[in-house]
């Protein structure tokens, strides 16, 4: 016999191999396939715990998160003030939200219908509605804490008169309608709680200046703060509203540090592990087709098709139990998608880096491999 | 295709047992030669250094098709003593890797896998997986495997070991049977496979001590 011999292994029967090998594979396929869609849907505790991030950080946000209350240097013991119209300015600034100039006094005032609930009265600068999330109106407006409205019974778009008093011996001077708007205060802290806001155009200085930036832009902003709010040359002083001592998480760095963060690399590995393991006990599969000629790049090919359609079947089983799993247990559905996926393509991404690994290492003796069954 | 052998020594890596000690044979193209010998005295090993199965320590072993030498580990397809098959695929499936190795089709492999099975008494089995066929059956289905590939050479190690005399000259008919279209070396202790072998190679203390000519 003098023909020459073809030792053609193509990628594409290659990948045929592969694929009818998952498809013949029985238990082992459904083993694998479990597997895959177990630690895919693990992802779902990691959409639980953004979740409850997420929910924590509004909790954070609302209390007085993100927030600095910006005082002047003490000099003297002295409490400088702040630029009052500088401060209301720094919203324009990206990574700021909203900021408002707060001047404390004795003033004081009351509704004209309620002429005995007094209230302490502050004048603020006009970003203040934006900071409280109240809105304008054309007469103008009053902003009366919750506090306040609990204790006179007032409603939010009621048209009042103020009573006001420049302090508790001053007499009352009634300013014009103006429209009530009523906001939680909370942000602000408890002192203010039954106080009554007043915008006012603060074109000179003031006793405190509100900021309100987000996780990302936190620590820029609060090096930034003390330059743009210096008064006389003295750097002003960012405080946070709240110390993290307030709440028992840093949600400025919160979602990185979450532990369940890295869940994917040890889901990747176990997947690994099992292939590896798959592959030890097929050591005489391999060496059968090497015998016949089948070198490594067709190996991987037969390999890795073999993965692709496990994993992918298994993935979107997972994928699915995953999100069902994370929305049923109380997950809200943009983390359960956004997690879960991003959790499954990092595990079975990683997995597949070992399996090619795997499949690229030298088979060592055929003689042995086709020995030991 | 040719066999030519020339002083092939092989030690154990384990221990200093010299097992071939300079065997030297040349068997003719399109013949079939046996090789026999006392258990332990090499022949599977001298089988699996014409294969490359193992590294070659000293010596050679080449392959000429006329004057042109082929590589022997692509050349050869095998039988081995222990059967290796693909347990979750069927026998088709199983032989068809022997054929697809020679560049065949899908449609011609299947029916060169139909054809071998056939050859070896396995017709109707085809779809069957190789996990629940018997010992003897899945020694048939490695050797329509090794028959499917098409390959020149056939080196077989033991490949009647677990086949009764009616089978075994079945097997070996398809097998040598095609006089002149292939070489096939075969490892066996059974006197009657030697017997119908062109060439026979008995293996003693290392070395070649008979060439006998059936």
């Amino acid at each position: 016999m003098s023909r020459g011999t073809r030792r053609v292994w193509p990628l594409g029967l290659s990948a045929r191999e592969g694929v009818a090998t998952a498809r013949n594979g029985r238990w082992t396929s459904l083993l694998l396939m479990v597997a895959v869609a177990w630690t895919v849907a693990a992802g779902a505790a990691d959409a639980l715990s953004v979740t409850n991030l997420v929910e924590g950080e509004r909790a954070w946000i609302d209390a007085g998160g993100y927030v600095f209350v910006v005082t002047g240097a003490r000099t003297d013991q002295q409490q400088n003030p702040i630029p009052a119209d500088v401060c209301d300015r720094l919203a324009a600034i990206d990574g700021i939200d909203a900021s408002f100039a707060l001047t404390r006094g004795d003033a004081n005032g009351s509704l004209s219908y309620i002429p005995g609930g007094r209230a302490s009265i502050y004048s603020v600068s006009a970003g203040a509605a934006t900071f409280l999330g109240v809105s304008q109106a054309t007469n103008g407006i009053v902003i009366g804490t919750l506090g306040f409205a609990n204790r006179t019974g007032a409603h939010d778009g009621d048209v009042v008169r103020i009573m006001q008093r420049a302090s508790y011996t001053a007499p009352a001077a009634q300013s014009d309608p103006l429209t009530l708007r009523i906001a939680d205060s909370t942000v602000m802290g408890e002192e203010y709680d039954g106080a009554m806001l007043m915008p006012a155009r603060l074109t000179g200085t003031a006793d405190q200046c509100y900021v309100r930036t987000d996780a990302a832009h936190h620590s820029a902003v609060e090096a930034a703060l003390p330059s743009y709010l210096a008064y006389n040359g003295l750097p002003a002083i960012p405080n946070p509203r709240l110390f993290e001592s307030d709440f028992t998480v840093d949600y400025t760095h919160a979602y990185e540090d979450r532990p369940l963060r890295w869940l994917w690399v040890p889901c990747a590995a176990l997947l690994g592990l099992l292939w590896a393991m798959l592959q030890w006990f097929r050591r005489s599969h391999v060496a059968i087709y090497a015998t016949f000629g089948m070198r490594a790049p067709s190996r991987l090919t037969m390999q890795a098709s073999e993965w692709g359609v496990l994993a992918g079947l298994g993935l979107l089983w997972g994928w699915a139990i995953g999100v069902v799993g994370a929305v049923a247990l109380g997950a809200r559905v943009t983390q359960a998608l956004t997690q879960v996926t991003a959790h499954a393509l990092l595990v079975v991404l990683g997995a597949s880096v070992i399996v090619a690994l795997l499949g690229l290492r030298p088979t060592g003796t055929l003689l042995n491999a086709l020995k030991d069954r | 295709m040719r066999l030519i052998a020339s002083g092939v020594t092989y030690t154990y890596p384990r221990g200093d047992h010299q097992v071939l000690a300079g065997v030297d044979f040349e068997i003719p193209a399109g013949t079939s030669a046996a090789i026999i010998g006392p258990s332990g005295s090499g022949k599977t090993t001298l089988l699996s250094l014409m294969g490359h199965l193992l590294p070659m320590q000293a010596g050679s072993i080449h392959a000429l098709d006329g004057e042109r030498e082929v590589s022997l580990q692509e050349a050869a397809s095998w039988v081995l003593q222990t059967v290796s098959l693909l347990p979750d695929r069927t026998a088709l499936d199983n032989v068809a890797v022997g054929a697809f190795s020679d560049g065949a089709s899908r449609p011609d492999a299947v029916a060169r896998s139909r054809e071998s099975l056939a050859s070896v008494g396995l017709a109707g089995r085809e779809y069957e997986p190789a996990r629940i066929l018997s010992g003897g059956e899945a020694q048939r289905v490695a050797i329509a495997r090794a028959l499917a590939s098409r390959r020149p050479i056939i080196l077989a190690d033991e490949p009647t070991g677990q086949l009764d005399a009616k089978t075994s000259a079945t097997v070996l008919e398809a097998m040598i049977g095609a006089h002149g279209e292939r070489t096939v070396v075969i490892v066996t202790h059974d006197p009657e496979v030697a017997e119908r072998c062109d060439v026979v190679l008995e293996l003693r203390d290392g070395v070649i001590h008979e060439k006998a000519h059936a």
